[in-house]
């Protein structure tokens, strides 16, 4: 493979942001860094006592900063039997604090207490295998009749207004398998605003209307009940795996939401809401001592501890090939998964590399062979990883079948080009047409301020190391063709193999749902 | 501060809208002045031939953004050829060109990490690239003989129909996404050109020679607007690297564009979809007003209070308060003759008649009595003081004042667009609640499991049943 000008653009792409009136070492406090290797952007890391990290990468144009902060839990840490946990907490974030959404905390307290009480009554009756109806209305209207109490106190959506006048963007926050990430832009002058918002709302939540967004939460999960894309994954996951936590939504099962209490909320969030679970990353116009001295004021008496153990049940070698018909109202859709080995493994590159060789643009294996030589699909395409990364996940394949043919002739087609590169390994050509992409997908990737915010963030607490995209596209550089034919013997197997397809229900829809229903 | 909850109470609406100056909580939060920010200077040029150049010239990283705007789009299928312009938009990208055959483009392109995209909309098309520095001048040679040499080849022809015709088979798989569809459909008309879909009939009806003859009549340097930001050396070069590629595209009169008046003329009108799905998905659309109205100042904060946010009167009365679900809202959507405005929900089928309810009562408040000054401060403070991001990139800033003179904008808006929003008072979102958000005047679209409704849908007035199709 010829060699190729990687370095030279990643050092114009990074030098420029140094060239700025950047942070100089002794306006920082001890313990600060500055990356100062030109392969990557010049960010400033320091941790606080508490084991806050703080990434912060001056970067201008306009006066804006954009705000990121990661915590390394997500849905394979709720208990069992608690599925979704992690993402009801993640609401609950936006319910305010101990001053904010509130008229009188000290009042409302003693309500919540009496909520909680009442629901965990309910929940205990509604799950006994012969409820008592006459009971259950009971405890459904004094549940009723305490949150209109509560309600009282309640200043509605304050902690969102307050965003909102001090002129936020993007204001969001996600939850996923292996992370919740908590996300906003503002005016670079509102630096300290930010840190007054969100100390407060990390080290005095309030989760007040709990009840309530639980009902709002099962909405979300119907709503993704009605997506067959989303439907076809859960599906997946759930039978791929079947020992690790990854077979879980992280919209949690329906049943688990039914039972949640605010207790296991606030329990959840007193486990893993803690400083040294967390790393905030500043992209902006920031002067780094200034965010420095107010990440000391705001966040220096958040009160650290240890974390849990987090090795979950190792998912046991398949040995099996796995296939199942999800009866949908949809047209036909094929979901292919391989178990991969973990984002951190040495084979993973060659793997990243294989998924870029099948489905990276029209000049990629599936749009040329399967989109347009035998014109079977819509379209068809494959990830190493699925962004999981802290435990080994799938190696994904979709394609949608072009009418009339089938998703098992594209599963046949997938596994001939999946077959072909086990045995010819790519092109120097494709190699390298997949590194430039990545090499000018690093670039793009520093365009955005808040993108960039939480892939730092996100690298740094979840991948082990904030460089993690610029050492994977060194990574990427040193594969040799045939590592990608080993990779795709060893992974995309048969017995490492789990197929689910999207088919019409052979009843015409409404009659399926109606037989459902009589079960 | 009192005096809102009395007026809250008094209208016999359960709302608690902050009732008192929401920074009290941390006070040092209220020092804080509004973001002052101006829109910083972009270049303008114009060739002899009509083309206009917006272009911001930023250093920081080597790529550069190159974006045409045309004024052409699915409005402009002529009747019984809908989808002729995505069609047409798609292969300029995808069907090759005069010097380069399409998969030339395509490794060409691919191998060097540049990306083009070019897609039809309603009423505009666009065509974006972005590259590395270093291959700008390979990739602009391509880009322009892509805006101006199309080939059309017969095979990616044939590739590009046939994928139409499968996403017309799939257009029912997600029924969130078909009711948008639908309720536009139904409210500006089924032949409208704001409202029509693509149908397999139609598309099959398309021929090569259709789409020469709208490519040559819609992309033209005098209807086109080109924007390029990035990691160029001056203006001066650029500009000489543009007059090459584009300085002899000829020009030629371009139709002017006349919708037809929306289907739809008032009343309560119910249009209702019986589908076994686990949510039920509501949409209540209402008149709205051109891109470029003066209107759209109140509009903008009357439906942010309405329904654009976290702290918006439907986020709060229909989830927060009632957790009836998880996405409800309401926005204005425009074109350049007319508009609407759309509110929505996804609720489970138990509780519909309980989401759809409030979301008319919500429509109907909104008319009756003014905001409060507190919801009128935290979203003039929502709209003005994020102005700034508008401008985030040098490509967002140069596109947004390429926008300002491709949409017809007055002279100015950007500039006068704070001050104006400053300007908006109780009276005037009152006065536009009223006239824009009768529920009496709305149509309702509704695709759900009717066997599962808590209330007929009849009982909110008379229902036209429609089938998916």
């Amino acid at each position: 493979m010829r060699s190729l000008a990687i370095l030279p653009v990643l050092l114009l792409c990074c030098a420029p942001l140094r060239a700025a009136d950047g942070a100089k070492m002794q306006d920082l406090p001890p313990g600060t860094q500055i990356e100062s290797d030109p392969k990557y952007p010049p960010v400033v890391t320091y941790t606080l006592k508490n084991g806050l990290k703080l990434l912060i990468l001056e970067k201008k144009f306009v006066p804006t900063a954009s705000f990121a902060m990661a915590f390394r839990v997500g849905n394979v840490d709720c208990p069992s039997g608690k599925t979704g946990l992690a993402h009801v907490f993640e609401h609950m974030a936006f319910k305010g604090t101990k001053t904010m959404n509130t008229s009188d905390y000290g009042k409302e307290k003693a309500v919540l207490a009496r909520i909680e009480e009442t629901a965990k009554a309910l929940i205990a009756e509604e799950s006994r295998a012969a409820a008592d109806p006459a009971k259950v209305k009971e405890l459904r209207e004094k549940l009723s009749s305490l949150e209109k109490e509560a309600g009282k106190y309640i200043v509605d959506a304050e902690f969102a207004g307050t965003y909102d006048r001090l002129g936020s963007s993007e204001m969001n926050a996600y939850t996923y398998v292996d992370e919740t990430v908590y996300q906003v832009s503002l005016p670079a002058s509102r630096l300290e605003a930010w840190m007054i918002m969100e100390s407060d709302r990390f080290k005095n939540p309030v989760l007040r209307e709990f009840y309530k967004e639980r009902s709002v939460i099962m909405e979300e999960r119907r709503r993704s009940e009605a997506n067959p894309g989303q439907v076809a994954m859960e599906n997946l996951y759930a039978s791929a795996f079947k020992a690790h936590p990854y077979r879980n939504p992280t919209l949690g099962w329906m049943d688990d939401l039914k039972k949640l209490t605010r207790t296991d909320a606030e329990n959840f969030y007193a486990t893993f809401y803690v400083p040294n679970n967390a790393t905030l990353a500043i992209v902006g116009d920031v002067r780094p001592a200034e965010v420095i001295r107010l990440a000391e004021k705001y966040f220096g008496d958040w009160k650290p501890h240890a974390l849990p153990q987090t090795e979950y049940t190792v998912e046991p070698e398949q040995k099996a090939e796995k296939r199942m018909t999800v009866f949908f109202d949809t047209k036909p859709r094929l979901y292919m998964g391989f178990h991969n080995p973990g984002e951190n493994h040495p084979d993973m590159p060659a793997l990243i590399m294989l998924a870029e060789v099948l489905s990276n643009g029209k000049t990629g294996r599936f749009y040329r062979n399967l989109v347009e030589g035998k014109q079977l699909v819509l379209g068809a395409g494959a990830n190493a990883s699925g962004m999981m990364s802290r435990y080994p996940s799938l190696f994904t394949i979709v394609a949608f079948p072009k009418a009339p043919h089938t998703s098992a002739e594209a599963e046949a087609a997938v596994w001939q080009e999946i077959d072909a590169l086990k045995t010819a390994p790519p092109t120097a050509w494709e190699m390298e047409k997949v590194l430039n992409n990545y090499e000018a997908d690093v670039v793009r990737s520093l365009e955005g301020s808040l993108d960039l915010a939480t892939s730092l963030s996100r690298g740094d607490r979840i991948s082990g190391d904030w460089k993690y995209n610029w050492k994977l596209l060194e990574q990427l550089k040193a594969l040799k063709p045939e590592d990608i034919s080993a990779a795709a013997r060893k992974y995309l197997t048969r017995g490492n193999y789990t197929e689910v397809e999207l088919a019409q229900p052979e009843a015409a829809p409404a009659e399926a749902a109606k037989a459902v229903e009589k079960k | 501060m009192k005096n809102l909850i009395l007026t809250a109470v008094m209208t016999g609406l359960i709302m608690n809208i902050a009732p008192r100056n929401s920074l009290a909580a941390h006070p040092e939060l209220a020092r804080l002045d509004q973001i002052k920010f101006s829109v910083p200077p972009v270049s303008r040029y114009q060739l002899d031939n009509g083309l206009v150049v917006y272009a911001v010239k930023d250093n920081t990283l080597p790529m550069i953004h190159v974006s045409a705007l045309v004024h052409t789009g699915s409005a402009r299928d002529p009747q019984g050829k809908t989808g002729l312009a995505s069609l047409t938009v798609q292969l300029l990208r995808d069907g090759g060109t005069a010097r380069y055959k399409a998969e030339e483009i395509d490794k060409t392109l691919e191998y060097l990490g540049a990306q083009l995209d070019a897609a039809a909309y309603t009423e505009d098309s666009l065509a974006e690239m972005s590259v590395l520095k270093k291959d700008f001048g390979r990739a602009l040679d391509i880009y322009a003989d892509v805006m101006r040499n199309p080939a059309f080849e017969a095979e990616k022809v044939k590739i590009a129909r046939d994928e139409t015709l499968e996403v017309i088979r799939r257009r029912n798989d997600d029924p969130s996404r078909s009711l948008g569809r639908e309720a536009k459909r139904m409210f500006y008309g089924k032949e409208h050109p704001y409202g029509r879909r693509i149908e397999a009939e139609t598309i099959n009806a398309v021929t090569t020679d259709d789409m020469k003859a709208f490519y040559s009549q819609y992309f033209r340097p005098n209807n086109t607007v080109l924007v390029v930001s990035g990691d160029y050396s001056s203006d001066e070069e650029l500009l000489k690297e543009i007059k090459a590629r584009f300085g002899d595209w000829q020009r030629a009169d371009v139709p002017e564009f006349k919708a037809p008046a929306a289907a739809y003329a008032g009343g309560r009108q119910i249009y209702f979809i019986n589908k076994a799905t686990p949510q039920a998905f509501i949409a209540i659309l209402q008149k709205g007003v051109q891109r470029t109205s003066a209107e759209n100042y109140p509009l903008t904060i009357l439906t942010d209070i309405l329904g654009g946010g976290l702290q918006s009167r439907m986020f709060v009365e229909v989830r927060t308060k009632r957790g009836l679900a998880y996405s409800v809202g309401t926005y204005p959507a425009e074109y350049s003759q007319s508009g609407y405005i759309a509110t929505t929900c996804g609720t489970k089928p138990e509780t519909y008649s309980q989401a759809l309810t409030e979301m008319l009562h919500q429509l109907k408040y909104a008319g009756e009595a003014p905001v409060t000054p507190a919801e009128l401060e935290r979203s003039k403070g929502a709209t003005i003081n994020p102005f700034v991001f508008k401008f985030s990139t040098p490509h967002k800033l140069a596109m947004q004042k390429a926008e300002e003179e491709f949409y017809g904008f007055p002279k100015g808006y950007l500039d006068n667009y704070v001050e104006k929003i400053s300007g908006v008072t109780q009276g005037s979102v009152l006065d536009a609640g009223k006239r824009f958000l009768n529920p009496d005047d709305a149509l309702i679209f509704v695709i759900g499991d009717a066997r599962k409704f808590d209330k007929p849908l009849s009982d909110f007035g008379v229902v036209t049943e429609l089938k998916e199709d």
